[in-house]
């Protein structure tokens, strides 16, 4: 058998979106103010985060959740892509929370667009790990 | 790398997941063999050459093949 376990992308997916409720519950209970949204929906947002990446994990885990390399090289390439979105991203959103004079913006913002991107990785890992 | 993977496999009438099943790999990756976009692992190469019972050197043509 020439197969790897690699489950790099929902592990750090599901610890980010654990952390990320967190961060939302605490900001809650701060009073932490938010532009657009109250902070409530970003508590919503993450709480349904979390059961989305705990579904992702049981699909990746299903079947084994062995690749080989070839779709590790592949799942390699979106993270790549992923990670360069967020490194303009991130701090194009620390830019606007500065000039909104919002932290709340920065953090909630700034986390959710880091867990797209996560999720981006995840689903690539799924469907690879998946399709036939 | 320049390969005889898709010509060998259609003589032994063997689709691409079985193939896939035989040398332990996914069906994406015996399709991207055999394209020419993916070099198996040197392990992986001799498991394909021993289902086809033929040495490695002429199931891939390492003289035509541009070295990465």
């Amino acid at each position: 058998m020439n197969r790897k376990l690699k489950l790099y992308s929902i592990s750090a997916f599901s610890m980010f979106t654990a952390l990320m409720l967190v961060v939302f519950i605490l900001m809650l209970k701060l009073g932490t103010e938010t532009p657009g949204f109250g902070i409530m929906v970003y508590v919503i947002i993450g709480a349904a985060a979390v059961v989305a990446s705990s579904v992702f994990t049981l699909l990746t885990v299903i079947d084994g959740g062995m690749y080989d390399d070839y779709q590790i090289g592949c799942m390699d390439r979106i993270s790549v892509i992923t990670r360069t979105v967020a490194k303009v991203l991130i701090p194009l959103i620390a830019i606007i929370g500065i000039v909104l004079d919002s932290v709340g913006f920065i953090v909630c913002v700034g986390m959710l667009a880091a867990w797209v991107l996560l999720l981006t990785n995840a689903t690539v890992a799924v469907v690879i790990g998946h399709r036939k | 790398m320049i390969n005889r993977v898709h010509e060998l496999r259609k003589q032994k009438k063997l689709t691409q997941q079985g193939l896939g099943n035989l040398v332990g790999v996914s069906r994406q990756a015996v399709a991207a063999i055999e394209k020419g976009r993916f070099d198996p692992s040197v392990w992986l190469a001799y498991d394909l050459s021993r289902v086809f019972s033929i040495s490695i050197e002429e199931l891939f043509d390492f003289e035509r093949s541009e070295r990465k």
